[in-house]
């Protein structure tokens, strides 16, 4: 379900394989995944909201956790392709004031980085 | 069980050797005699008895509730497919074919011994978690209010998910004229939202204790939750929408961490009170921003966590803030109460028979 592949430049991006609402146990799961994939080594770590239908507190709490991670070296957590209902929620907990929210694809994102 | 004495006897050789203990019974009268005085942990039925048929006697086991968990073999002649399948759909684990190889035998009864045993732990574990859950769940239900504090006028609707929930609210008056309102959700629900929940509760209850009520700042208790609730300390979150309600100066200080915002009822129109919004509560984002929003006679405060707003009905759509504003707005309701119960028809109306995803609490507060 969850996939980590590493771009250029220690680039890190996060995404679905398919459509799915990262809720309940999809979150948990979500929460333990993350935890298996080395993030720390990230310069950046971008994560394609393309898939992501919708995404309840526990999912926001593993973003946060990689946003934690990375952020202690200093790197950026960058979400991209988002729906405008997770934007919203987003803006609603403040949370697009400590992530990077933008409205463009991981290969301009990239783009943009490099 | 079995009418052929020269079957019990081979059974009864091979599963002594393995340490079984075996009580036989060569018809079922005998059977059932044996099985009110002791209860045994699997049972070899054979299908053909003389004075009962099997498939009757595997019945009788599976409707006695005490009987029912002990697992039955069934011994069939090989070419009787349709008793083994009837037997399988009867409630029986397994059976073994006439005639049998003794490793066959022990292999079937110690794996399905294992197996039965396996379920037993699992459901004593079950049983453990569940009232343990139930208990949590009255510890945290012993936390909120179960009446309204003396001069205010309030009603909230309270319904976790589950048995416990991540949702937490108090109301206590601060003086003469004010009062102290929260709501609280915390990330996911269940048991480790429930103790997080507890945990916000008993600090909010030692601020308030600690600081004489008249002192009560709500930026500086915000800033102190901020800092005490750090993410990482639990790898959980929650947002936070607190109040102080004036009644003498007709205000309401407000102050919403990442929470969904509150609705204000004025003269028939209702407002989001959008305000100064603040980051959920532990990742040191609170600056103590508080919106002074009036607060007079026949108005209505309305707050209320996203579980309310996200309640999906059968379609998978959101019943939603304009919905929610919508039925404040079209709702007549001369009294508070009247103006709760409407609120909670409509949302489970708009639910249906599909899942409570999340928990939900509303909290409405009138002049």
């Amino acid at each position: 379900m969850f996939e980590f592949k590493k771009a250029n430049d220690g680039i890190g991006v996060i995404s679905l394989n398919k459509r799915a609402r990262i809720t309940g146990e999809m979150s948990a799961n979500f929460r333990k995944w993350q935890e298996t994939v080395d993030l720390k080594s990230c310069s950046t770590v971008i994560v394609d909201g393309s898939n992501i239908e919708f995404i309840d507190s526990m999912g926001i709490a593993a973003l946060i956790s990689i946003y934690k991670t990375i952020s202690a070296k200093g790197s950026d957590l960058i979400l991209v392709n988002l729906s405008e209902e997770i934007k919203k929620l987003l803006n609603t907990l403040r949370l697009d004031r400590l992530f990077i929210v933008k409205d463009c694809s991981v290969v301009e994102a990239i783009k943009d980085l490099c | 069980m079995d009418d052929d004495l020269s079957v019990r006897v081979l059974l009864k050789s091979i599963l002594s050797r393995d340490n079984h203990d075996v009580v036989e019974s060569a018809d079922g009268r005998s059977a059932f005699s044996s099985l009110a005085v002791q209860k045994p942990d699997i049972i070899l039925l054979d299908l053909m008895l003389p004075d009962y048929n099997g498939l009757d006697i595997l019945a009788q086991l599976k409707e006695s509730k005490e009987l029912e968990p002990i697992p039955v073999i069934v011994l069939t002649g090989s070419a009787d497919r349709e008793s083994k399948l009837t037997a399988l759909s009867s409630g029986a684990v397994d059976f073994i074919s006439k005639p049998f190889l003794p490793e066959e035998v022990l292999l079937r009864v110690n794996t399905h011994l294992k197996l039965h045993d396996l379920i037993r732990s699992l459901r004593v574990a079950v049983d453990n978690l569940e009232s343990d859950v139930i208990a949590a769940g009255k510890i945290q239900n012993a936390l909120v209010p179960k009446s309204n504090p003396q001069g205010l006028s309030v009603e909230w609707i309270y319904e976790p998910s589950y048995r416990v929930g991540g949702d937490i609210f108090d109301v206590f008056k601060l003086d003469e004229n004010r009062y102290f309102v929260y709501l609280a959700d915390m990330s996911g629900h269940g048991v480790n939202a429930a103790m997080l929940s507890v945990m916000v509760h008993r600090f909010i209850e030692d601020f308030r204790t600690s600081i004489d009520e008249g002192e009560f700042d709500l930026s500086s208790f915000m800033k102190e939750l901020d800092r005490n609730f750090i993410f990482e300390r639990f790898n959980l979150f929650f947002t936070i929408v607190s109040a102080i309600v004036d009644l003498k100066e007709g205000f309401v200080l407000l102050s919403n961490a990442g929470h969904p915002t509150p609705l204000m009822k004025r003269e028939g129109s209702v407002q989001f009170l959008e305000g100064k919004r603040e980051a959920l509560v532990g990742i040191n984002m609170i600056h103590g921003d508080v919106s002074k929003i009036p607060f007079r006679n026949g108005d209505l405060l309305l707050l209320y966590t996203d579980g309310l707003i996200e309640v999906m009905n059968e379609k998978g759509e959101m019943y939603g803030e304009e919905r929610l504003k919508n039925l404040m707005e079209s709702s007549s309701d001369t009294d508070i109460r009247s103006a709760s119960l409407n609120l909670k028809s409509s949302y489970e109306g708009f639910k249906g028979n599909a899942l409570a995803e999340d928990d939900i609490t509303a909290l409405l507060i009138e002049f």
